[in-house]
């Protein structure tokens, strides 16, 4: 296409050439576009009720790709793509106040094509893609219709989405294992908010965030609030709060990020002003302050980063300012359902002498302890107290630091120059700056903002720090249906510790939201293996049961998340076989969990009514872990008999089931008959194969 | 199934964001070493197409060239960013930089696979030049950790942001003539 054909072309449709948004309009930090009209329109999809994504089948483990020039192993051999992407997508269903939902991911050949209405994901593989993606990690392509009509068969009206597909940088090293500093399930979160029509948010911590981190795994409240916003579900609870940011002359500030912070209840929510200075966000019902910070030279947010054109017009001199002042902020109720108008918010005149600091994380009230600081978020365990250290930007020991957050304050006092430890580079000189933060122990979690102050010019740093639940120890990862030790792919396991769950929680049927997949996250917990998530069926604050996944041998890393809060690995050791019965405690023994062919419980009825006990000559049903490895994390819709040599020992008898499969997840069935040698009584009972037995401590009631 | 409680604290963890980024940051030295041009300019028109594998839409522009800093350009040079709109159909690629015609900027531009210049490191590459002639960074892309305190490990470089064109580009040229003869030494 010559370029004069194209710009007539563009002059006679005048089509809108760049992206930008309308806050005022929409809230948050979505995508729009202005149209022929010159009306801003949002960017949405009218799929959000089933959105099918489909992963290219290059992507998978140990996979490489010299698109990019030279080799390199896109997907660390460790990973598990799949349960990335499941995961991510996982995450957004979870938002209840929501009407999203992603499908199970489905597999594809295909490779990335706006024009094919297949939404794929894929390893950047040509010329266009390495182009388009420019060195970046990975992109989003949300392709929209500018005007109403029919594309496809499907009728469209304008800014609809009609196809997005994502694209992996083939230079870059992905993993779900943390052998790479490049998260999958991360990315792909971030990625899935950029399909759903998010754009980048001023805050810090939040998912949608422009700089991917580990805890962009974990959608914020601003996250949570965007996705509601735009696709609501009909229990919605969210309120409107609308206002108006003026400076002193009554003219408008405009794209000024706005913060809103409810202190009690921990939700923080962002947004951005109109061209005329007005805002208009939903957010939880609650009460909130708020303040409005510019887009200055020296932030970490700046318009390019939230795709505005260069035409827009953003209103940068002026300084932070909260309605009510600071040090007494005006609180604002935000009622569900309701509409709240907030009096006008003017800031105060001038140019901060403060920059964004670089940012780290150090021990509460020490001194060193600094290895490493950044312009990201920081992540810190609450239950505890913390050193926040601030470096650069005009940042000295003269600043008064203060935190807005639930359950997270200043310590008083402890805003100091910290001089042992310095940094090279552009920081050569530039004073280290520590303040103590105490953080109250929390279920969820929240982000906290600081406000730093030195004589009249005032920053923010906006969600700086998520504050997630106490960091979960990990004391033993055993078989779920004994003390062993030893783990088999695709079985039961037993993870023990502390501040592992917040509370007691059983899997249910809404958990289930994959297709065939079982739930990977329930409660706000997860746990990975070498990486990969698995599936979880119960958690409790000092146990999770979860099934390992299949693919493990030897060594392998066990951790928790517990909403967002990150256990250090427990090395548990993988083996191909380990049989345990699975049973229950009745008065003082432990029975296997076998049943009749009527189905009626196997157990002595004196110690747990309503069962009765085996007979001689009876055949019996019972439930095994571990018996073999098998696959991990999804419904067996078809049993696998299970082929090699197995017996039971009942006392001194013998028995070999007359049949043995892989039934449900993790679980192996034995039809066995009782030898008729045996007299009534209570015998242990033991499962062998593959010259391992199960642990002995069960016992079996023989009758009548 | 065995339900048991047993604790051992075996000490807190603590865990910060891991250092990945969207974009990649690129410091001084590695925006100019990674441009194959650098100048100064007014965007004079602006348009849409689909690439040549008619997979991308991007929007190009054109440069009126004022002074050249790295490379050879004649009196106008072409460039190109993802995304824009094309008969009806509108593709966003997250993060792209856009530049509005009779803007001033000094910018760094990079050749693609396909062949066409676009704007170095997603942004970082664009300077506008406001009315006293100093630039102004269009994207804040401070992504990257700098490490290992008390030393002078390698850190990235703010940007040119606040500068004179005049003090930019004695120090474009300065940084082109060292690679230069770091390239000549090899």
């Amino acid at each position: 296409m010559t370029k004069s054909s194209v710009l007539t072309r563009a002059i006679a449709l005048v089509v809108p050439m760049t992206l930008w948004m309308d806050p005022a309009a929409f809230g948050y930090i979505r995508q729009s576009f202005v149209d022929a009209k010159g009306v801003v329109v949002p960017v949405q999809r009218i799929d959000n009720t089933g959105i099918q994504f489909y992963l290219n089948n290059l992507i998978v483990p140990g996979v490489q790709s010299s698109a990019s020039g030279s080799a390199v192993t896109v997907i660390s051999p460790g990973s598990d793509p799949v349960s990335a992407v499941t995961s991510a997508a996982a995450t957004w269903n979870a938002v209840a106040t929501a009407n999203v939902h992603f499908l199970p991911v489905l597999s594809t050949a295909r490779v990335i094509d706006p024009m094919d209405f297949q939404m794929t994901i894929a390893i950047g593989s040509t010329a266009s893609d390495l182009s388009a993606l420019g060195g970046a990690v990975a992109i989003t392509l949300d392709s929209y219709v500018t005007g109403a009509g029919v594309l496809n068969g499907v009728n469209y009206a304008e800014g609809n989405i009609y196809d997005s597909d994502i694209v992996l940088n083939p230079a870059v090293k992905f993993s779900t294992d943390g052998s790479t500093s490049t998260d999958l399930q991360a990315v792909m979160t971030h990625e899935f908010g950029h399909s759903l029509s998010a754009n980048h948010s001023g805050l810090l911590g939040a998912t949608m965030f422009q700089y991917a981190s580990l805890n962009e795994r974990y959608l914020s409240v601003d996250d949570v609030s965007l996705v509601t916003s735009a696709y609501p579900a009909s229990t919605a609870s969210l309120g409107t709060i609308t206002g108006k940011v003026v400076a002193s002359d009554g003219s408008a500030v405009q794209n000024g990020l706005v913060t809103m912070i409810d202190t009690a209840g921990g939700n923080v929510v962002g947004s951005l002003t109109g061209t005329d200075g007005s805002y208009t966000v939903q957010a939880p019902a609650a009460s909130y302050m708020i303040y409005v910070e510019p887009m200055a030279a020296g932030s970490i947010v700046q318009p390019a980063n939230l795709y505005f054109p260069a035409s827009t017009v953003v209103t940068t001199n002026f300084q932070t300012t909260a309605l009510g002042g600071f040090s007494a902020p005006t609180q604002l109720t935000v009622a569900a359902g309701k509409t709240t108008t907030v009096p006008n918010l003017t800031v105060t005149a001038g140019t901060s002498a403060l920059q964004q600091p670089y940012i780290g994380v150090g021990k509460a009230g020490g001194s060193g302890s600094i290895g490493t600081v950044a312009s990201l978020a920081e992540v810190a365990p609450s239950g505890q107290s913390i050193d926040i250290a601030l470096i650069g930007g005009g940042i000295d020991g003269t600043v008064a630091i203060q935190a807005l957050g639930q359950g997270v304050s200043v310590q008083p006092g402890s805003v100091r120059v910290d001089s042992s430890v310095s940094f090279g580079g552009i920081l050569t000189g530039m004073p280290l700056v520590r303040v103590t933060l105490n953080l109250t122990s929390r279920q969820t979690s929240t982000l906290a903002s600081l406000i730093i102050t030195k004589g009249q010019s005032t920053i923010a740093l906006s969600g700086v720090a998520v504050i997630v639940p106490p960091t979960p120890v990990i004391s033993s990862v055993n078989d779920a249906e004994s003390a062993r030790t030893s783990i088999v792919p695709g079985e039961w396991v037993a993870i023990y510790g502390s501040n592992l769950a917040n509370s007691y929680y059983v899997w249910a049927g809404t958990d289930f939201v994959s297709g065939n997949l079982l739930p990977v996250r329930i409660n706000g917990v997860s746990v990975q293996f070498n990486g990969t998530p698995a599936a979880v069926y119960f958690t409790l604050g000092t146990q999770i049961n979860a099934q390992a996944p299949s693919g493990l041998s030897g060594n392998v890393n066990v951790t928790v998340s517990n909403n967002g809060s990150y256990s250090a690995p427990f090395v548990a050791t993988a083996v191909p076989v380990a049989p345990s019965l699975f049973n229950y405690p009745a008065g003082s023994n432990f029975y296997p969990a076998a049943v009749h062919l009527s189905g009626a419980i196997v157990g002595d009825p004196s110690a747990l009514a309503g069962t009765t006990k085996a007979l001689p000559g009876e055949t019996i049903v019972f439930f095994v872990n571990g018996l073999a490895s098998s696959s991990g994390g999804s419904i067996v819709s078809a049993a696998v008999p299970y082929t090699n040599p197995v017996t039971l020992t009942i006392g001194t008898a013998t028995a070999t089931p007359s049949y043995a499969g892989l039934v449900a997840a993790g679980e192996y069935q034995l039809n066995v008959t009782i030898p008729t040698t045996l007299a009534p009584g209570n015998y242990p009972i033991t499962v062998s194969t593959q010259g391992q037995t199960s642990p002995s401590g069960i016992i079996l009631p023989v009758g009548p | 199934m065995h339900a048991k409680s047993r604790v051992a604290i075996i000490g807190l963890l603590m865990l910060r964001a891991a250092s990945a980024t969207s974009v990649p940051q690129l410091s001084f030295e590695q925006l100019t070493d990674t441009s194959d041009l650098i100048a100064t300019g007014s965007v004079t028109q602006s348009w849409t197409a689909w690439d040549a594998e008619h997979k991308y839409i991007w929007t190009h522009y054109q440069l009126s060239v004022s002074s050249v800093k790295k490379g050879a350009a004649g009196s106008s040079v072409e460039f190109a960013e993802p995304g824009g709109a094309v008969d009806g159909v509108g593709m966003d690629i997250a993060g792209s930089v856009s530049y509005r015609t009779g803007e001033n900027v000094l910018i760094f531009l990079q050749r693609m696979p396909n062949g066409y210049l676009r704007t170095t490191g997603w942004g970082q590459g664009k300077y506008s030049i406001d009315g006293a002639g100093r630039l102004r960074a269009a994207a804040s892309l401070r992504g990257l950790e700098i490490v290992d305190g008390k030393s002078a490990a390698a850190a990235p470089v703010r940007s040119l942001d606040g500068m004179t064109v005049t003090e930019a580009s004695q120090r474009i040229a300065d940084r082109v003539r060292a690679a230069q003869s770091t390239e000549r030494g090899q």
